[in-house]
């Protein structure tokens, strides 16, 4: 047997092959070298696009506070949508001054929402940014928590601990009075168009201080320095449609809307006379209203004896509302006699995007009695709490939580010991007033690198 | 006598070999080398991308909110007669300010270039954090806008700046933001344009964006 080592021709083989091996290597350097050299062209060229894209979008932004095209158009009602059912959009090209270009668009979803598409091209690079901008509407309360617009009627607390304002303001267009052992916390103004009065025993703390006749703080809207007083100017009441014809208003809007599944007096749309309203609560204490609805009452409602009522959307009432006067109510229908606390629940249908109005709205007094739930929350509102005179509760066992706002003539709140809280929420009062002022600032929403 | 068979490689068998050989090892060499050299060159300019992104970044974030401009800009890049300036000083808008307790309510941001006195080390982006007062800066400690004056004596004077170091007393301390800047320009009003040019080993990344500034 030959051996291998001594077989003619074997070097040769060997040569090949080790050459073989060098030529593979020389290769994969060579094409190591040619991709690392594209991946920094490409890493090059990638962040000079992107910071192009970027550009485009701060110029949209730029054109929507100071084009009057885009400014006007961004949230005009009319065009948002067109009679036609679209959306405002626009778009333009521009950055060659950068070295490259960007094309920008912006579309809209809705009036004052919208989204802004960057795309930059530089040399092989493209880049697209994406982001979302919307103005808020503006709460015609500003951030006034409590608004009593009666030019002579006062904020009135008394014998109330504690009386909590979130995130907002207290503002009366004549007095403010705290007595009789009230503790009112603000997290930032007390405003009086004349005197806050807060008696012994009783608390107003104010966290970013107070703005009436006889005192000033630096956070005043008309501080000025110097200056030991700094009570604001009286604002109007704003107003409400109740009832015209416009199919914005809230009569219109109930009217269009579908009550069927809870009456049963063979009407379909949401208006109620006081009669039918309480022939509906009478043989259900525990009544949840259509969702997403406007109730509209043409007279008084009585929230009382053992009634729960649950709601996503608006009351509306042309009368008074009344909340827990009774502990007992009678009538010739069965069960004849009912017996007990009451409460009101008010929630806000849909998301805050979608605008919808909520809270509960009269043309004249809102009145909490006595009757009004006991060691709950009788009073839940998320929405804005409106009154053309009077809101005033008194009720020994009762908490209230509104999450919005309150504007009436005159508040007056007393032997509230559960506590009351109040948060803000400018939108759902802006949605409820159908505000059609739009802030100035613009809001980005969200942001998104898309290839 | 018989001569055993030779089992060696003749001059010329070597001398072939050799050459082959050192051809081949040259060939893979060479593609070494390169393939080392684009390596290091990627990794330059992913270093010359790094250091142009944290800068752009940090700019753009504080003239977004910039209440005031100090630095007079063009309203376009090309203009001999009023080019666009290689630096920028504008008023903090963040707050609360991270001097909060020096007491001012005006507090200014400065980008620059410095340029070392080494000329093998790469010039830099500088951040000055300041305030501007009437007395000397040693002695300083009532703080005024950029753009005060005050008279003494009917004669006019005006504010300087005073640098704050990190710990918010009074000195110079600054701030290396990003290295490998050669060139920055700024332009526009409102609209701020924001170029700039890296280099490093004579690899160059030129980048320009804009900034809207909100408060401006």
């Amino acid at each position: 047997m030959i051996k291998i080592s001594e077989q003619k021709g074997i070097v040769i083989i060997i040569a090949f092959a080790v050459l073989g091996v060098l030529v593979l290597l020389s290769i994969y350097f060579i094409s190591f070298a040619i991709t690392e050299s594209k991946i920094s062209e490409s890493h090059k060229i990638a962040t000079r696009t992107y910071y192009l894209a970027e550009a485009g979008i701060n110029e949209a932004i730029w054109k929507l506070k100071n084009d009057d095209v885009w400014k006007n158009n961004f949230i005009d009602e009319n065009l948002n949508p067109d009679p036609q059912g679209k959306y405002w959009s626009d778009s333009f090209i521009a950055g060659s001054v950068l070295g490259g270009s960007y094309t920008v668009t912006i579309q809209n979803s809705a009036c004052a929402m919208g989204e802004i598409t960057s795309t930059a091209t530089f040399e092989t690079a493209q880049r697209v940014v994406k982001t979302k901008v919307f103005k808020g509407q503006i709460s015609p309360l500003e951030d006034y928590i409590i608004f009593t617009g009666g030019p002579s009627e006062n904020i009135y607390i008394s014998s109330t601990n504690p009386l909590n304002i979130h995130n907002g303001s207290l503002f009366s267009n004549n007095n403010i009075n705290i007595k009789d052992l009230s503790v009112v916390n603000v997290d930032n103004l007390a405003l009086a168009h004349n005197n806050i009065n807060v008696s012994f025993l009783s608390q107003l703390n104010a966290a970013n201080g107070r703005c009436a006749k006889g005192e000033c703080s630096v956070n005043c809207p008309d501080y000025m320095e110097g200056c030991s007083e700094c009570p604001p100017a009286q604002k109007p009441m704003p107003s409400i449609d109740f009832d015209s014809s416009d199919p914005n208003s809230y009569l219109e809007m109930a009217k269009n809307d579908n009550c069927s599944s809870v009456r049963t007096d063979g009407k379909t749309n949401c208006v109620f006379t006081p009669g039918e309203f309480e022939n509906l609560m009478w043989p259900n204490p525990d009544l949840t209203l259509p969702a997403d609805t406007v109730i509209y009452v043409t007279g008084d409602v009585n929230i009382r004896a053992d009634q729960i009522l649950r709601l996503e959307g608006v009351l509306v009432a042309d009368r008074d509302i009344n909340l827990g006067k009774d502990y007992y109510w009678t009538s010739k229908k069965p069960p004849y006699l009912r017996l007990g606390f009451s409460q009101l629940i008010i929630d806000r249908p849909g998301s805050p995007e979608e605008n919808k109005p909520a809270g509960i709205l009269t043309k004249r007094k809102i009145n909490g009695g006595g009757w009004f739930g006991f060691g709950v929350e009788s009073l839940d509102v998320h929405g804005l709490v409106y009154a053309g005179d009077e809101m005033s509760f008194s009720s020994v066992g009762a908490s209230m939580t509104i999450n919005g706002g309150i504007a009436v003539r005159k508040f007056t709140l007393s032997s509230m010991w559960y506590g009351v809280d109040i948060w803000l929420d400018s939108d759902v009062i802006a949605d409820t007033f159908k505000s059609s002022a739009y802030s100035p600032v613009i809001t980005i929403d969200h942001w998104e690198e898309t290839y | 006598m018989k001569f055993s068979i030779s089992k060696g490689f003749t001059l010329t068998e070597l001398l072939v070999t050799t050459i082959i050989f050192v051809i081949v090892v040259g060939t893979i060499y060479s593609a070494q080398v390169l393939s080392q050299k684009a390596y290091r060159q990627g990794e330059t300019t992913t270093e010359l991308a790094q250091n142009g992104r944290v800068i752009l970044e940090r700019i753009v974030r504080e003239i977004r909110q910039a209440n005031e401009m100090v630095t007079s800009l063009p309203q376009v890049s090309d203009n001999p007669d009023n080019p666009p300036p290689s630096e920028i000083e504008f008023e903090d808008g963040h707050t609360p300010f991270v001097c909060q307790q020096l007491g001012s309510d005006h507090y200014y941001i400065r980008y620059y270039i410095y340029t070392p006195t080494d000329p093998q080390q790469p010039k830099e982006l500088r951040r000055q954090y300041r305030v501007y007062c009437f007395d000397d800066c040693g002695v300083c400690n009532t703080f005024f806008r950029w753009n005060d004056i005050r008279i003494v004596d009917s004669i006019e004077k005006e504010t300087h700046p005073c640098n704050l170091k990190k710990d918010c007393t009074l000195g110079e301390e600054e701030d290396i933001v990003g290295e490998y800047l050669t060139d920055l320009k700024f332009w526009g009003s409102g609209l701020i344009n924001i170029s700039l040019t890296l280099i490093k080993n004579n690899k160059q990344i030129d980048l320009s964006t804009q900034v809207f500034g909100r408060n401006l």
